[in-house]
C-alpha cells in the first residue's frame, strides 16, 4: 500500500479537555468505543500490518483493515473498509487517519478520510454525516462521562448511490 | 461577537477590545437559522478580499442538537480561508464543551498554528 496515492476526501478537527493517552485508548479500546460509536466495537492489534475491525452490537464485521501507522499516543493510521461486498472492489480502499496533537491542556484531535482514486459526493456523504456524530459522541464521553445517543440513518443519497454501483448494503 | 442579531444590522468580532472582522446580519431566523457576511479589517492583504459568508444551522436531532457551519464564498488565493479553517474547530469545540460542561476550553493560540493572520489575532 502506498500511502502517498491517497488524497484526503474529509478532515475534520475537534478539540477536547483530556490527555492524548485517554484519547488514544478511546480509539483503539472496543469498551470505549462501544460507547461512542453507535454501538460499534474497534478491535485493533497495534502494530504494523496489525488487523483493525470493527464490529457491530450483534458482532458482525463492519470494517475491516489493517494498521498502516502507529505512533502510541499520536498517530494511527488504518484502512477501513466498509464490510459490504464489492465495496473495495469498485471503490479502493479507504484510508483513515487520527492525529492526537497537546494544545495547551487540551487535546486536538484530527481525522482524515483519503481515498486513492476519485470518489463520487454521493458515496462520500456517509463519511460526512457520520464522523462529527462520532467524534461530537466521544468527545462528550470523554468529557462528561457520558456519550451522545445519536440515531441516525446511512444518507438515502449514498445508499443509492452504492446500488447503482452493484455495491450491496444490509 | 457584537450585533443586535436584526437582519441588516452590523456585526463585528472584537478580540481583547481590538475589532478584527464587521459584516452584515444576512439572515436571522432564530434558532434555526443565521447567516453574517464576514470581512477581516485588520491585516493588509485580508482586507483587500471580497467578504465571505458565515452560515450557522441548527437542528433538532431526537434529544440533541446539531450545528452545521459553512464558511464560504472566498476567492482562490484568500488569506484568511486558514486562520479560519483552523479558528473554528477550536471555537465550536469550545462552545460544546461550554453547554455541556459549563466550562470552555482554553486554547492557546499558538497551537492553532495559522500562519497569515498570526500576529492579526495574537
Amino acid at each position: 500500500m502506498k500511502i502517498d496515492q491517497f488524497r484526503p476526501s474529509l478532515v475534520y478537527t475537534i478539540y477536547i479537555a483530556s490527555t492524548p493517552e485517554k484519547v488514544w485508548e478511546a480509539l483503539t479500546s472496543a469498551e470505549f468505543s462501544r460507547r461512542y460509536f453507535f454501538g460499534n466495537a474497534v478491535e485493533v492489534d497495534l502494530r504494523i500490518g496489525g488487523a483493525y475491525v470493527v464490529r457491530t452490537p450483534d458482532g458482525s464485521l463492519h470494517i475491516s483493515g489493517e494498521v498502516v501507522e502507529c505512533v502510541p499516543p499520536r498517530k494511527l493510521t488504518i484502512t477501513f473498509n466498509v464490510n459490504w461486498p464489492a465495496l473495495i472492489e469498485k471503490l479502493g480502499p479507504t484510508l483513515v487517519t487520527y492525529e492526537i496533537e497537546p494544545a495547551g491542556d487540551v487535546v486536538r484531535l484530527t481525522l482524515t478520510e483519503a481515498h486513492d482514486r476519485p470518489i463520487d459526493d454521493d458515496i462520500l456523504s456517509g463519511g460526512r454525516q457520520g464522523w462529527p456524530a462520532i467524534l461530537s459522541s466521544l468527545k462528550s464521553l470523554l468529557e462528561t462521562g457520558d456519550a451522545l445517543v445519536i440515531k441516525m440513518e446511512p444518507p438515502r443519497r449514498m445508499l443509492e448511490a452504492l446500488k447503482k454501483l452493484g455495491i450491496a448494503t444490509p | 461577537m457584537i450585533s443586535d442579531w436584526k437582519v441588516g444590522s452590523p456585526v463585528s468580532l472584537v478580540i481583547n477590545g481590538l475589532t478584527t472582522d464587521v459584516g452584515e446580519i444576512l439572515e436571522a431566523d432564530r434558532p434555526r437559522r443565521l447567516s453574517y457576511s464576514f470581512h477581516h479589517i485588520l491585516n493588509e492583504r485580508a482586507l483587500k478580499e471580497r467578504p465571505s459568508r458565515v452560515t450557522f444551522v441548527l437542528e433538532p436531532h431526537g434529544e440533541l442538537v446539531k450545528l452545521t457551519l459553512a464558511h464560504e464564498g472566498f476567492a482562490d488565493d484568500s488569506v484568511v480561508v486558514d486562520g479560519i479553517s483552523k479558528g473554528w474547530p477550536a471555537i465550536l469545540s469550545s462552545l460544546k464543551s461550554l453547554l455541556e460542561t459549563g466550562k470552555p476550553l482554553v486554547i492557546p493560540f499558538d497551537a492553532l498554528e495559522i500562519a497569515e493572520l498570526d500576529e492579526v489575532y495574537r
